[in-house]
């Protein structure tokens, strides 16, 4: 693609007193203000989702009562999947903390109790004694999830997580399984959850 | 000498070497499997095939030697050999061998305790077709007990029979076998023999993927995230050179560094599994002592060393200094006993110096291939004697089952902990008994002071070992103990004892002793480097 080039007459009456651009922002600002029936874009999934179109179609959102939905590739909280037996996927292999840049993830391995029912599968034997996760210093980029290979660990959609002590913002095994249950049919905004951690 | 060309480049080497050899020492890679330098050459891997002109087919590097060729059969009328490493036929032959070896191997990297040191992942990725083109199932394979320290995951394995060579001419039992054929053959031990030999471990570390694995270090790291520190094996007198593998200031597995005129590069699987009976102890955080009620309380080294100050002085007063007895420890460095030395023969005035050690109840292993497993399982019995000038500690004990000795300090650092025989009733009778030790023991428990210290993962210095070899040891973790080495206690007592004393660093200490003892002459720790400086053998001879 060739460059277009742009010759703007700086020295013209109409861009020294920018009046006229003044006004069209004010117009769009206006028209913004006056539109009903249009939607803002961030607002379409919500209504997508919940399987109706909303009768507010204002752009704002009344947090904590109305909470906005992420689209779908959001980056939230971190979830440890489960497989159909219930038991955890991850193989406590630490290529999510191998790849993790800000190095928050900490992870011991041990021997699975499930082990013995799986004498020719190495890959059944190992599962993490510990897995904790530092949320505050998570830069939620996703390399976990990209590095995992049994799709153990996934990013999701809860963004409204918070913690009054640095102990509680440390996620370990037990709680990253409690967020699973409540987002593994992703519905945790529409369905009105919360994270019911003790905090 | 033959001269050859190897990938183009001209070169005139020793004749009876292999390829493999030369190239190796010439930076070149071929990649190989089942070659190890001190192994019998099996030639099973194909992994080296190389092109050797003028023979119709590729070669095996690790098992081709380079000749002389007649005259007439001179290539280009000049070499003996022209060699190519890199030809497309090679090339085509590594990736079709890497796709066999791959066939049944479960590609489950993420749960190998072998991944990021695993030569099949490096050769893949150097060398391999990177793609699977076998759409039939692996033979599924079960993970197998080989024996008490060994697991053989079946599955995984390439079949280079390192582990079987190994057991066969290093070690001597026979132990292992390559048992059924094709895709059915397999490592198998001889029903009711397991695996038990005592240099087991090593078949791990030369398993080049993840089918042997000791069942110590399975599961317990991932080995990319390993520290490596250059370190000393204490498990005996031999100073098996190691590497401290550890992690998050704990001591996670030891590996065998090469010394050729040591341990070549294996270690036994009792030192291999030692570091568990030095860093799982109950240690003595700070100092303590027993006060006025006979209890044992916590106190502070300032308090701690000017009580026994004024102790030592009364004692000193009315029963002059040859009251005062030292034990130096074989398990303690150097440096340590050194500087107990200085304390009892310049600061104190006494010569009621001893070297506390375990008495050497084992006879010697010597295995099929020349390891040995000695019987003292001291790691520093040659030096401390050498530096105390003490051969053991009878002498001190006589006179303190004599009352002749009233006080008593103690380097402490054997494993086991505890009392020696005779100890105890013997240290009843003394007035006071001083203990550097990071152990808690029975022996420090009933120590009038017991100081602490750090274990040798902690510390650094150097040990001597029974070859009059000194070698170094460098700190690989944090203190989990008392916050000051044994060092910096001893020179903390020596300042309170004599305020002129200018305290030294462990590197220091062995300059002075190079200084004093004449069996260290002229070493530092810059000489003793990596692989250990043997003491002059014209001195050990007068000695």
């Amino acid at each position: 693609m060739a460059t277009k080039k742009v010759s703007i007459n700086v020295k013209s009456v109409k861009n020294d007193l920018y009046l006229v651009e003044v006004f069209r922002g004010l117009m769009l600002t206006l028209k913004h203000f006056m539109k009903i029936g249009a939607h803002a874009a961030y607002q379409a999934p919500l209504e997508r989702r919940a399987g109706k179109i909303s009768t507010n179609k204002r752009a704002t959102i009344q947090y904590p009562e109305e909470k906005w939905v992420p689209y779908e590739k959001y980056r939230g909280l971190h979830r440890l999947n489960k497989d159909e037996q219930d038991r955890t996927k991850c193989v406590a292999c630490e290529m999510c903390s191998t790849a993790c840049p800000a190095d928050c993830i900490s992870i011991e391995a041990e021997r699975s109790p499930w082990a013995d029912e799986y004498p020719n599968d190495p890959k059944k034997e190992k599962h993490p004694k510990k897995y904790e996760i530092d949320i505050l210093r998570c830069i939620f980029c996703g390399f976990c999830e990209e590095a995992c290979p049994c799709e153990a660990i996934e990013l999701t959609e809860i963004y409204d997580f918070s913690a009054y002590s640095r102990e509680n913002a440390i996620y370990d095994k037990e709680k990253l399984e409690i967020v699973y249950e409540l987002t593994k049919d992703g519905k945790y905004y529409q369905e009105g959850r919360s994270l019911d951690l003790e905090f | 000498m033959p001269k050859i060309k190897l990938d183009g480049k001209i070169l005139e080497v020793e004749a009876g070497k292999t390829i493999l050899q030369v190239a190796a020492e010439n930076g070149k890679e071929i990649p190989h499997y089942c070659y190890h330098p001190k192994l019998s050459i099996a030639g099973n891997c194909r992994m080296c095939l190389v092109e050797v002109q003028g023979m119709p087919k590729l070669q095996t590097a690790c098992s081709t030697p380079i000749g002389n060729a007649p005259p007439h059969r001179k290539i280009d009328e000049e070499f003996d050999m022209v060699i190519s490493t890199k030809t497309e036929e090679v090339v085509e032959s590594q990736k079709s061998i890497m796709e066999f070896l791959l066939l049944n191997h479960p590609l489950d990297c993420p749960v190998c305790d072998q991944a990021g040191e695993c030569k099949l992942q490096d050769y893949s990725y150097d060398y391999g077709r990177g793609f699977r083109r076998a759409i039939e199932d692996k033979t599924p394979k079960p993970k197998k007990d080989l024996g008490p320290n060994i697991s053989l995951y079946t599955q995984r394995c390439i079949l280079c029979s390192r582990c079987v060579r190994f057991c066969d001419e290093i070690v001597g039992e026979h132990e292992l076998a390559i048992a059924n054929r094709g895709h059915k053959d397999e490592i198998v031990t001889y029903p009711g023999k397991p695996l038990k030999n005592r240099l087991s471990g090593n078949v791990a570390d030369i398993c080049p993927v993840g089918a042997l694995v000791t069942k110590d270090f399975l599961f317990s790291a991932r080995v990319w995230n390993l520290k490596h520190t250059k370190s000393v094996c204490t498990g005996c007198s031999a100073g098996c050179n190691i590497e401290v593998a550890h992690l998050d200031d704990k001591v996670k597995r030891f590996k065998p560094r090469e010394n050729e005129e040591v341990n070549e590069v294996w270690i036994c699987d009792d030192g291999r599994f030692g570091y568990h009976a030095i860093q799982e102890v109950e240690r003595v955080k700070k100092p303590r002592k027993i006060d006025a009620n006979g209890n044992q309380v916590d106190t502070n080294l300032r308090d701690a060393i000017s009580e026994i100050v004024e102790k030592v002085s009364q004692v000193k007063k009315v029963w002059r200094a040859k009251s005062i007895g030292f034990l130096g420890s074989a398990h303690a460095s150097n440096e340590e006993n050194f500087l107990l030395n200085k304390f009892a023969n310049k600061i104190i005035g006494s010569h009621n110096v001893g070297l506390r050690a375990p008495e050497i109840t084992e006879d010697e292993v010597e295995f099929k291939a020349g390891f040995k497993i000695y019987g003292d399982k001291t790691p520093n019995r040659k030096g401390a004697s050498q530096i105390l000038k003490a051969e053991n500690a009878y002498q001190v004990y006589n006179k303190i089952k004599h009352g002749e000795i009233k006080v008593l300090f103690v380097l402490g650092g054997i494993p086991e902990g505890g009392f020696l025989p005779e100890e105890e009733e013997l240290f009843k009778k003394l007035d006071l008994l001083v203990v550097i030790d990071y152990q808690d023991s029975d022996l420090t428990k009933s120590a009038h002071y017991a100081l602490g210290g750090k274990n040798y993962f902690e510390k650094q210095g150097t040990f001597t070992n029974v070859q009059g070899r000194v070698q170094r040891f460098s700190q690989a973790v944090s203190s989990q103990g008392s916050f000051l080495s044994d060092i910096e206690i001893l020179q903390e007592l020596m300042t309170a004892f004599d305020s002129h004393w200018k305290e030294m660093m462990p590197s220091e200490i062995l300059i002075q002793i190079a200084k004093e003892v004449k069996e260290y002459k002229g070493m530092s720790l810059f000489k003793i480097g990596d692989l250990g400086m043997l003491q002059p053998q014209e001195v050990l001879e007068t000695v």
